[in-house]
């Protein structure tokens, strides 16, 4: 049983606080906040914040995850029954986009085990996959592969994972969602690297996501592909919203300041996250954490205020003065 | 090239190190007691040297072609492939190097003069004696469990430092090892992949391995130097 902490209550219930008698409702709630168990979160079940796909109008919440290296586990049983944890997690809280990769090792099997052992407890799923191999016919394969180690007839999204062999997969996969065996092609990139050829894919191909890295000391991709993926009707997923744990090694030893209250964030996680999903471009970030506190810490950034153009520029200033 | 270059090691880095130090873990788990066995052979290997009778170097060929074995089937095949794909090619190096050492027990080098004066001897043994007491030591206190620890011989960086001083001791070609240096080279990227000082180990042992190509007698560069 994981008791929420109070800052994290008053975040989920800040938004849904109406009138004065509400207020003070929610604030004999919260005297019992410190034994809040985390299933009772199920029960109120506030909404996240969610975005529309542009391509259809089918709505997605703004914090979904990811499971490079933490899903990843192998045949640990252990590991395995917390990993189901943390996506029991996960879901509990609204989630819904889940996001992995055959280059991920076990992950996409361990997600499997994860998402059969909790049943319907693992819905509504947006199950989100890549393509990543040379080969054309190691494409469709892979895919296939993909479907039977997640245990699902069909993906929500199927991406070409960091452009590798596009054309050809992009063919596939356009094939495939033509014959309804996939809601939405995607196309994915990390690490900042090949923008440009990224750029003439989303200029040129009919793409409904493209995944890419964002984060508060990274913004280039504000300058070209946001502007385009708005131009051009094209989800946006961050990938590395924390440059992969670097964000927390700089920013974490100092103090989180009192106005980032007025956007509903209460620690570093969300601060990073809600900067991210608060850009009018993306759709939903994709954080991966091992742990169900780091999980419960990010789904925070799904809820309540987001910052606006000002505010964000304050965050920026003040990452850049620490 | 430019892309290639700028990917850091830890970018191709797969899973954490938590992970990883599961899968010793479990396989440690896996072996049961047999771990206590293995680290007789260790000692009985360094009593050995005293006086190595023919029939003696036999069985520490055969024992060492048998971890070899052990290791690749437990620790690769059980475990460590299911979070690293590159473990699969490892496997069956480590198949290939259980053969050949097989064979160089059985048909090549049976017995061996020993050289306890000289430079490589002694390396060796150095080698020796800190796979059996100091890597498991530093391990224990760098953070690892004790369940969690490379046993002597059964884990692929001690089974490698193993190999190495193997090696040296008796003084084997260089070439025979080949396996074992490719995964020394494999392990030290890993564990600074991870930023883990436990790096240090297999950088050491790959530094002695490699060495040991230039300043081998020639007579030992040519697998079939001598019988």
């Amino acid at each position: 049983m994981v008791s929420l902490p109070i800052t994290m209550v008053i975040n989920m219930t800040g938004y849904l606080l109406q009138s004065r008698r509400t207020l003070l409702k929610q604030l004999a709630l919260m005297s019992v906040a410190s034994t809040f168990p985390y299933t009772a979160f199920s029960k109120f079940k506030p909404a996240l914040i969610t975005r529309p796909i542009p391509s259809s109008g089918q709505r997605l919440p703004v914090i979904g995850m990811g499971t490079h290296i933490t899903f990843n586990v192998g045949n640990d049983p252990q590991a395995r029954l917390n990993r189901t944890e943390v996506l029991r997690t996960f879901f509990d809280m609204g989630g819904q986009v889940v996001d992995s990769s055959p280059m991920y090792g076990s992950a996409e099997a361990v997600l499997g085990f994860c998402i059969n052992r909790l049943g319907k407890s693992a819905s509504p799923l947006f199950s989100a996959t890549k393509v990543w191999t040379s080969d054309t016919e190691d494409g469709k394969e892979q895919i296939a592969d993909s479907q039977r180690l997640w245990g699902l007839d069909q993906f929500s999204l199927n991406q070409v994972h960091n452009l590798v062999n596009w054309r050809s997969h992009l063919d596939t996969l356009l094939q495939m969602k033509a014959d309804g065996h996939l809601q939405y092609v995607g196309i994915t990139t990390s690490h900042g690297r090949r923008h440009r050829e990224l750029e003439k894919i989303m200029q040129s191909q009919p793409i409904d996501f493209v995944q890419l890295t964002y984060h508060i000391n990274n913004q280039d991709v504000e300058q070209r592909l946001l502007p385009l993926a708005l131009e051009k009707g094209i989800a946006v997923i961050i990938n590395r919203p924390f440059s992969k744990g670097g964000l927390f090694d700089e920013y974490q030893r100092y103090p989180l300041p009192d106005w980032t209250m007025e956007f509903d964030c209460s620690n570093w996680a969300q601060f990073f996250l809600k900067f991210v999903v608060s850009h009018p471009a993306v759709t939903c970030a994709i954080p991966a954490t091992s742990r169900i506190d780091h999980m419960i810490e990010n789904m925070g950034a799904g809820y309540g205020r987001l910052p606006d153009s000002g505010m964000r520029q304050r965050m920026i200033s003040y990452v850049q003065s620490l | 090239m430019q892309e290639i270059l700028s990917y850091r090691l830890s970018d191709l880095l797969l899973f954490s190190e938590q992970s990883y130090l599961r899968q010793f873990e479990l396989y440690n788990n896996w072996l049961s007691s047999t771990q206590w066995l293995v680290y007789l052979y260790g000692i009985l290997f360094l009593f050995s040297l005293l006086s190595p009778e023919r029939y003696f170097t036999r069985v520490l060929f055969l024992a060492s072609s048998a971890f070899w074995l052990i290791c690749s089937y437990g620790f690769l095949w059980q475990f460590y492939a299911s979070i690293n794909w590159m473990a699969e090619y490892f496997i069956v190096l480590f198949i290939i190097q259980s053969m050949v050492i097989l064979w160089a027990g059985l048909m090549r080098y049976p017995s061996t003069k020993l050289k306890p004066r000289s430079n490589f001897f002694k390396l060796g043994l150095l080698l020796w004696v800190a796979t059996l007491l100091v890597q498991p030591v530093t391990e224990f206190l760098t953070g690892r469990t004790w369940s969690q620890l490379s046993i002597f011989a059964l884990t692929p960086d001690s089974l490698s430092f193993m190999a190495v001083a193997f090696m040296l001791i008796l003084r084997l070609p260089v070439m025979l090892f080949l396996p074992a240096g490719l995964w020394l080279l494999f392990s030290s990227l890993t564990y600074l992949a991870m930023d883990s000082i436990t790096a240090f180990f297999p950088a050491f042992a790959l530094v002695i391995y490699l060495v040991s190509i230039f300043l081998q007698p020639s007579s030992l560069k040519k697998v079939s130097g001598r019988k």
